[in-house]
């Protein structure tokens, strides 16, 4: 697996300020970043940092790392959501922060930000 | 009228270990076992049809099944579109051809050596192939199990359901049936305690919801209409079928209404000009019992977030309302990526299932995803020339 540290949305993580592309014809949020916006196929983007803002859609606690990459194997159990950020897009992190137990659907969480050995990586804390 | 496709001969290998054989090697045994049953000689096989291995992938796959088997066909195609929808697609590639007159009789096979033959430390399909978004989800730890249990969490969360509820009676339905089926890897009896004593690999998984990868192969014959009637062997036709593809990775999912998989079941039904109850058996790509769950309810088999219930009640047994998986499916038959999925309901069809033979067979349902539910798929076969 190989992260691509010099695009635009990995260098916006690196400054703790992810930001997603806007697409300039249509206004929509995308994620992940593609070449061209999937509703309307413009290469017009402007990229945008996100509120930090989202609910869990879903989440898995994962005591047992089956296939997962390698690094995470020591870290269990941890929990990986499904939050859907208020900029209308849907993106993948770990819940951090709290028990793993107490990750639930429809929980309100805010972007943090978690270093690891592959380097900074996006993360969801819960809002009290 | 169409020439169509009739299935006119199956064989599988053993599932389990075969320390020592590549998957090209075991696809080639199942091919020789369905040409074997069909009865037709190797020389007149004008069409292959083949998906290679995950593990150790090869370019050409193809080639290399024409090139062991001294096969001369016209064409030798890949098709790797994903789960069971790989074989549906191969089905229907074939009599498109058939329909054409580009060919009359075609093999169509899969088979993979994924628990012997994996590089050491990884696991389950994707070993040494890239889905191309790890950057977005392998980076938190995901996987291709942690991705159906976002999928699973979903479901229960939007039903109100517990795993011991709703993914149980699947996992022990499927057991039940690879006890009746001596070509199962896992055959020793479970019961509701065994489940909820079973580890958790990826709440709300169990490893009892997680099927388990075996070696093994499975090939089927597809001819044309002309080619059944000269044989002596019960065929078993293509109805109908669909397909859906929505997304790629988990991220990007519609939630479990919007899927795939009921708009593949409505234009299969739709072609076929048949309705859920018509159908006497159904297989069902079962990675994880949630998948089955989530098809049979978005195929129309029983409502929304019913499908534990209804498996609790027995259901799904091969002498229930709706048999689902006579033959223990992927959960405990093993994973062999829903090849053998068709060729039991063709064994159905043709009344060869033995102690698991559903009464009076006469229309199977094959439906299967690919990926994370990212396409779908649904067919519809009969017994007999249609």
């Amino acid at each position: 697996m190989t992260i691509d540290r010099a695009s635009p949305f990995w260098r916006s993580v690196d400054r703790r300020a992810m930001a997603l592309p806007r697409c300039g014809a249509c206004g929509r949020f995308h994620f992940y970043p593609r070449p061209v916006c999937p509703e309307c196929w413009s290469d017009d983007f402007d990229w945008r940092p996100v509120c930090g803002r989202g609910t869990v859609w879903s989440y898995s606690i994962v005591r047992f790392a089956h296939g997962a990459h390698e690094g995470w194997k020591t870290r269990i159990p941890y929990a990986v959501a499904l939050v859907e950020l208020e900029e209308g897009v849907r993106m993948m992190g770990n819940v951090v922060d709290c028990p793993v137990g107490s990750v639930r659907t429809g929980m309100a969480v805010r972007l943090a930000y978690r270093e690891y050995e592959d380097g900074l990586i996006p993360a969801f804390v819960p809002v009290d | 009228m169409r020439e169509g496709a009739v299935i006119v001969g199956i064989g599988e290998t053993r599932v389990g270990k075969h320390p020592g054989r590549s998957a090209l090697d075991l696809q080639c045994e199942a091919v020789r076992r369905a040409l074997a049953d069909a009865r037709i000689d190797k020389a007149r096989v004008d069409g292959v049809y083949a998906l290679g291995s995950y593990i150790q992938p090869t370019q050409l796959h193809g080639l290399g099944v024409v090139e062991y088997l001294g096969l001369t066909p016209r064409l030798a195609e890949i098709v790797d579109v994903g789960g069971t929808v790989a074989f549906i697609a191969m089905i229907q590639n074939a009599m498109a051809a058939i329909d054409a007159g580009r060919l009359e009789i075609a093999v169509c096979v899969y088979g993979d050596n994924a628990a012997t033959h994996r590089p050491p430390g990884t696991h389950g399909y994707v070993a040494q192939m890239t889905t191309g978004a790890e950057e977005f989800e392998e980076i938190f730890g995901s996987s291709i199990v942690v991705s159906y249990a976002l999928l699973a969490r979903r479901y229960l969360d939007l039903h109100g359901l517990e795993p011991e509820e709703a993914f149980a009676p699947i996992a022990l339905t499927a057991r039940r049936h690879a006890m009746l089926n001596d070509n199962a890897a896992y055959r020793k009896p479970i019961t509701v305690e065994d489940y909820r004593a079973s580890p958790w690999i990826a709440e709300p998984f169990r490893r009892l919801d997680c099927s388990p990868v075996v070696d093994g192969a499975g090939a089927f014959v597809i001819v044309s209409r002309r080619v059944a009637r000269e044989l002596d062997v019960t065929p078993v036709s293509y109805l109908g079928a669909g397909s859906q593809a929505t997304h790629k990775i988990v991220s990007l999912t519609p939630d479990i209404p919007e899927l795939g998989m009921a708009e593949a079941g409505r234009r299969a039904f739709a072609e076929a000009g048949l309705a859920p109850q018509d159908v006497d058996l159904l297989t069902v790509h079962d990675g994880f019992t949630a998948s089955v769950s989530i098809t049979v309810e978005a195929l129309g088999f029983c409502g929304a977030g019913e499908c534990g219930r209804f498996a609790a009640e027995g259901g799904l047994g091969f002498d229930g309302a709706l048999p689902v998986n006579p033959h223990g499916g992927l959960l405990s038959q093993g994973h062999v990526g829903g090849m053998l999925h068709v060729l039991e309901a063709v064994r159905q069809l043709r009344g060869d299932s033995g102690p698991r033979q559903v009464k009076d067979a006469e229309i199977a349902a094959v439906s299967g995803n690919g990926n994370i539910f990212s396409i779908c798929g649904a067919m519809l076969l009969g017994k007999g020339l249609a």
